[in-house]
């Protein structure tokens, strides 16, 4: 694979988790699309064995002080409730038509409202980007076992409030 | 014993652990059966997570055409080969990210997924872990188990990655200045112009004083050097490496958006976690606008150790961020004289000639605490918060944390309790309140304590305010004393809850200290923060010695609050100043109105403590060149009292509470310009100025003029020394940290 090919791969592998990522962390899809775009320009840039192996890591962490970066500038440092930016567009294009499904998913939603802004990151770079503690570690800039017992909380929040009556006994 | 809040639990269920540790957990769990229906509900939680996030990867997100295009082109320009390939060993390839799988997998088949799930724990309860079967196949893409274990070697690829990229970089610095890549780099950066000329200074020199220079390039030239022989050697050296590089590796983003320079300054060691909040450096104000200046004090002394080790430890400029010059300055003790009335305090104010800029004058305010005798101390009751998680682990942190203890607990006395609360994965008592005489027993607890787990500093905080409260003494002393590598901001509790527990039981007495160790994880602001909160003091700890100076000579400075929410107000004289600018002091700097406030927070200071802060001033007829003449005001003109005619340079208004008070007391007092020469001021006065100076260096201050390393030494090294000409072993060191400053490229 030369370079080019390289680069388009990564484009196709994680264009859009790190789009996703990237808009939770704005709370502006349109920003995070420019985030990401720069991202992938120093991925150009960047002598392709100094990141192959962490490709990922390496692109989510860029992705993520870019962010910051913009959220400085904008100061945009509260708190926004980018769960609640993005479920609007996750129902609108939503293809399932399980109600079941959708009630799960809103119920995790609301969970996930309660948890701080760190603790809902890191659920995300778990659940829904696979990574690593090490890896969230590294991207995060929390300790791995910071990273741990956050998302332990987490899950053990999500069983209580999800109760014995939810997916686990359908 | 596995509670159900133990992380290990996720860590588990999640397939993060070593074999090591899975064999020693399973070994666990195999006596607790009851755990195994928890553990299955925790799955369904992460399977219930997995499934709502997918479905949001239903939603479109893609990159413009434009803005894919860009890319392409970008990805067609070639990327220069790194140099140093030769010497670098083929390290193994650690598999991509599951990021397909997780986006790939869309809500049906994940809710399909979540029910097998149930069905389907757990089959590694039922022995081999690895023992895989249809049923074990779908949780393991639920709950993502099948990522690559070896930690060790993803560390060395990354270290080995970010070294080429160092390279790539050199190769930029020296070959390819004005290409576009380059360009394309710091276009955004506001002030290209200067980092285009750090990169010509950096540029100008030879490969080998780069190397000498340390930081970055330093990290470069030690990775050329052939392997060696010796493992343990090696291993050491490359977990150093790594730490570092992860560093330079992660701060290039900074550095490509203009904050940090090419130069010599690095972030700090191994600082994957260490948080530094940005500091915006005082500017000058004109005291027609501004007549007023108001901020609070504060004692602590933590960046000053930091800075230590920085230099001394890890070879490094420190980060400008982690510099904060008025703990530099109050790291020193000042001759100065304490009060002779019934105040806490004493309060002085020196005006002389400032060292960087002839033409401006340093006003300096001195402040002194009543010394308070050891045999007077009241009794106190002290709880030491201790954080065992994992991290605490290493040579520079708990084992630090228990011989300045133990230097502590010999200070103490019958009078006097002792608590310990530990904290890691949960948190306990692990000594019940214990009389200070009763060494061996506080000793011996100390000594079993050991490192592992997780951090959960919310629950720890929690009890250890508790017991402090239980066994509170009144009139005496009661304080937490928090030692952590700084990683505590964890769990449910946010920065902002800390806070203000920590702030609610100061308001009931109880105070909090803390203690910093290690580098890695500090997070320097939050716990700077919950100190400010919890009317206590922030240190860092970097060696014996340090421990001796905070816990053991400083004591009860450290322990007895003589005066608490202790502010400071300058109102300067339009006749005699022109404009003034308070020197460090950035995160202490309080609206005009809050100073008569007594509801407003603000610094405690302790027994024979000093308190030292700058005000560098430009009088009235000397040409203002920093603030904008332009600045004028077109309805009022400048009306003056009486006062004003007199010879007053500055007025200063102190308030502060007596420790058990809700209502502040006033303490005022005018100071003229004697026109004093700086070799005129008093020893301490000019050494202060030096600290202050090496300050303003570190952080590349716009102020510092052609202030530089040389010239601190100077000023310093003769101040340093007392009337017989002997010097304290703190001064020497600051002038041997000069020096390094110096070796190191700081100008």
């Amino acid at each position: 694979m030369d370079d080019r090919q390289w680069v388009r791969a990564a484009l196709e592998q994680y264009e859009q988790p790190l789009i996703n990522y990237t808009t939770h962390l704005l709370g502006d899809a349109e920003r995070a699309r420019d985030v990401v775009q720069d991202a992938f320009l120093r991925l150009c840039r960047q002598d392709r064995s100094a990141v192959e192996g962490h490709l990922a890591q390496w692109l989510y962490t860029v992705c993520r002080n870019r962010a910051f970066d913009v959220r400085r500038k904008e100061k945009k440092m509260t708190n926004m409730s980018t769960e609640q930016a993005m479920r609007q567009p996750s129902r609108g294009g939503d293809h399932t038509t399980e109600t079941e499904n959708r009630d799960v998913v809103e119920r995790v939603y609301a969970i996930l409202e309660g948890f701080s802004e760190n603790q809902r990151e890191v659920i995300r770079l778990k659940f829904q980007h696979g990574m690593s503690y090490r890896e969230i570690s590294k991207i995060t800039s929390l300790s791995i076992s910071n990273v741990g017992f956050l998302i332990h909380t987490a899950l053990e929040r999500v069983r209580q409030k999800m109760g014995v009556s939810g997916p686990a006994t359908n | 014993m596995i509670d159900k809040d133990d992380p290990r639990l996720t860590t588990y269920l999640l397939d993060e652990m070593s074999a090591e540790e899975r064999i020693d957990f399973e070994k666990e769990l195999a006596s607790q059966p009851e755990l195994q229906e928890h553990l299955q509900q925790l799955e369904s939680a992460g399977a219930a997570l997995t499934s709502a996030f997918a479905a949001e990867s239903n939603v479109p997100a893609a990159l413009s055409d434009e803005q894919r295009q860009a890319i392409v082109a970008e990805s067609a320009v070639p990327v220069l080969p790194p140099i140093d390939t030769d010497v670098q060993p083929k390290l193994p390839e650690v598999t991509g990210n599951g990021i397909g799988r997780w986006a790939i997998v869309g809500g049906v088949a994940t809710v399909a997924a979540l029910c097998v799930v149930a069905v389907g724990v757990y089959p590694r309860f039922l022995g081999n872990h690895e023992g895989a079967g249809t049923l074990e196949a779908l949780p393991r893409v639920a709950m993502n188990k099948n990522r690559s274990e070896n930690g060790d070697s993803d560390g060395v690829v990354e270290m080995r990655s970010a070294t080429s990229y160092l390279v790539e970089e050199d190769i930029l610095i020296d070959d390819v200045l004005d290409t576009t890549a380059l360009a394309t780099d710091f276009s955004e950066a506001p002030n290209t112009k200067a980092i285009q000329d750090q990169i010509k200074d950096v540029n100008r020199l030879s490969r080998m004083e780069l190397a000498r220079r340390g930081s970055r390039v330093d990290g470069r030239s030690r990775i050329n050097r052939s392997p060696s022989d010796n493992f343990a050697a090696e291993a050491e050296f490359l977990e150093r490496e790594e730490a570092e590089f992860t560093e330079d590796f992660e701060s290039d983003d900074v550095a490509l958006s203009g904050e940090r320079t090419l130069s010599g300054e690095g972030k700090g060691p191994g600082n994957r976690g260490e948080q530094y909040e940005q500091i915006q450096e005082n500017d000058f104000f004109r005291v027609l606008n501004q007549p007023k200046s108001t901020f609070s004090i504060d004692v602590d002394t933590a960046s000053y150790s930091k800075i230590r080790q920085y230099l001394f430890d890890y070879n490094r400029m420190p980060s400008p961020n982690a510099v904060r010059i008025e703990e530099m300055v109050n790291y020193f003790t000042y001759d100065y004289k304490p009060p002779t009335d019934d105040k806490p305090f004493s309060a002085a104010m020196e005006i002389s000639q400032c060292p960087w800029n002839a033409k401006h004058r340093l006003a300096r305010i001195a402040i002194k605490g009543k010394e308070i005798d050891l045999s007077q101390r009241k009794s106190s009751n002290i709880v030491f918060l201790l954080d065992v998680s994992g991290s605490m682990g290493e040579p520079n942190k708990l084992p630090l944390v228990k011989s300045g203890m133990k230097m502590l607990v010999d200070e103490l006395c019958e009078n006097d309790k002792v608590s310990i609360v530990v904290y890691a994965g949960a948190a306990g008592l692990v000594l019940p309140p214990t009389r200070g005489d009763k060494k061996e027993v506080i000793m011996s607890a100390l000594d079993r304590l050991h490192a592992g787990g997780s951090t959960n500093g919310g629950a720890g905080i929690e009890l250890a305010y508790q017991t402090a409260l239980d066994n509170f003494v009144k009139g005496g002393t009661n304080r937490v004393m928090l030692c952590t590598d700084g990683d505590f901001n964890v769990g449910q509790t946010a920065k902002g809850d800390l806070a203000d527990l920590a702030a609610a039981n100061a308001k009931s007495g109880v105070y909090l200290s803390v203690l910093g160790f290690g580098m890695g994880n500090l997070n320097d602001p939050m716990l700077e923060e919950i100190t400010n909160k919890g009317n206590g003091n922030y240190f860092f700890i970097d060696s014996k010695r340090e421990s001796r100076k905070v816990l053991v000579e400083q004591m009860t400075g450290t322990l007895i609050t003589i005066a608490k929410d202790v502010k400071i107000q300058v109102e300067f004289n339009p006749n005699q100043v022109q404009s003034y600018r308070l020197i460090g002091y950035e995160n202490r700097v309080m609206a005009n109105r809050d100073f008569n406030d007594d509801t407003k927070d603000a610094g405690e200071i302790g027994a024979g403590h000093t308190v030292t802060a700058f005000y560098e001033l430009i009088p009235v007829g000397v040409e203002d060149e920093v603030v904008d003449p332009k600045d004028e005001l077109r309805y009022q003109t400048l009306k003056t009292t009486k006062l004003a005619k007199s010879k007053e340079a500055v007025f200063l208004r102190l308030r502060y509470k007596d420790p058990e008070a809700t209502e502040s007391k006033l303490l005022e007092f005018a100071v003229k310009d004697e026109g004093k020469k700086l070799g005129e001021a008093t020893k301490d006065f000019r050494f202060a100025t030096a600290v202050a100076g090496f300050g303003m260096v570190l952080r590349n201050s716009k102020y510092k003029g052609d202030l530089n390393c040389d010239a601190v030494l100077e000023i310093a090294g003769e101040a340093a020394t007392d009337e017989d000409g002997a010097m304290t072993e703190y001064r020497q060191e600051f002038l041997d940290m000069v020096r390094k400053a110096k070796e190191l490229g700081g100008k």
